[in-house]
């Protein structure tokens, strides 16, 4: 994963800005921070811009260990490499979606293609029950032909509502990969927010857990959620629904 | 079945893959009469505009979700006799209790079987139909 200068530069300018000081450099700070323990009301109503510059100091401190420890360019890394985790989220729903879409039009065309075939069976049968010749081997021959062609047709109808039944993982993993997705920039916004301020990570809870959950991912061990519609019934009749 | 056959369905989800799968298998159940609404927001503005008798709703979806959408309905006289199936992977005992608690006509979690949906459909328009008769 590329590290961005500008990103870099950015964040080291954003630093400079907010721990220098034109009036006071760094040195007198820190003396004031110790200076200013006993009584730190009083100093700060003298100087209203001291907690500012002590606020500075201490984040340049913490921005600097971070930095001779490797921490700040890992959670870089980390940073930089979650929108491009987002796009291949993105293009997985994205090609996932066409092909559902596509299987979605080939069975509306095969169901249209059986109206018309079975359409021309019926209008056959038909004619042939007119036809006063039903004795005739050809005409057995053709009878039982269509009577096979029904039943056939009728099983690849069933097949064909299998196939589109099944394109509703579209749906559903769809529906992970967004959550996925809004948790990603979620995760992105706090890291950037954390290098900013350079705060130890463990202060911050990434996760955000509220509002509706989507699919089931993965049920074991959990007794909060159904896993099929029999529990679903049961669960509304328990309840009286 | 050849007064049901004529009812008006709304189907309310927010993924257009979902919302031609639920038409095709009405159709193939029988009810061919079907609209579609990308979220509740949208239904609510379709239901509004009156006809339908039925509505097939998702719960996830962006602007209005489906429990708002159903407290929406139920909130609304002239709607509140509406019948909404919920069709949803929301798998949650808490969203499903709060979902019949709502007034939702039935649950369905996805993924779903035609057979499924064609026995809670029958089940729906029965009662309703019970209800009207009483």
């Amino acid at each position: 994963m590329q590290l961005d200068p500008q990103r870099t530069d950015d964040l080291d300018a954003l630093f400079e800005h907010t721990a220098s000081s034109p009036s006071a450099p760094i040195q007198p700070v820190a003396a004031t921070v110790i200076s200013m323990k006993p009584s730190a009301t009083a100093v700060s109503v003298q100087e209203p811009f001291d907690v500012f510059q002590r606020i500075g100091s201490i984040t340049r401190k913490l921005h600097n260990a971070l930095q001779e420890l490797g921490y700040d360019k890992q959670i870089e890394n980390a940073v930089n490499s979650l929108p491009d985790a987002r796009t291949r989220l993105d293009y997985i729903a994205r090609l996932t979606g066409d092909a559902a879409e596509k299987v979605l039009n080939t069975v509306d065309a095969i169901q249209g293609e059986q109206d018309q075939v079975d359409k021309s069976v019926e209008k056959l049968r038909a004619l042939l029950s007119q036809t006063g010749a039903p004795e005739s081997p050809l005409a057995n021959e053709l009878s039982t032909f269509l009577d096979g062609y029904s039943a056939s047709s009728e099983r690849q109808r069933a097949y064909m509502t299998e196939i589109m039944l099944a394109q509703d993982f579209h749906d559903l993993t769809g529906q992970v990969i967004r959550k996925i997705v809004s948790v990603a920039s979620n995760l992105e916004e706090q890291l950037v927010t954390l290098l900013l301020e350079a705060t130890p990570p463990e202060k911050r809870p990434f996760v955000e857990s509220a509002g509706l959950s989507g699919p089931v991912v993965d049920a074991q061990g959990r007794n909060d959620v159904v896993t099929n519609q029999a529990q679903v019934d049961d669960l509304l009749e328990s309840l009286g629904f | 079945m050849s007064q049901s056959v004529d009812m008006k369905f709304l189907i309310v989800d927010d993924f257009s893959t979902m919302r031609r799968i639920v038409r095709n298998l009405l159709k193939e159940i029988g009810y061919t009469n079907a609209d579609e609404a990308e979220d509740g927001a949208a239904a609510l503005a379709k239901l509004k505009g009156g006809g339908f008798d039925f509505v097939v709703s998702d719960i996830n979806m962006p602007n209005m979700n489906g429990f708002e959408l159903l407290a929406a309905i139920k909130a609304e006289p002239a709607l509140k006799h509406l019948p909404v199936l919920m069709v949803t992977a929301e798998a949650k005992k808490e969203d499903i209790v709060s979902a019949a608690q709502g007034g939702a006509a039935g649950y369905i979690v996805k993924p779903f079987t035609k057979a499924t949906l064609e026995e809670k459909l029958q089940k729906i328009v029965q009662r309703s139909q019970t209800a009207q008769a009483a």
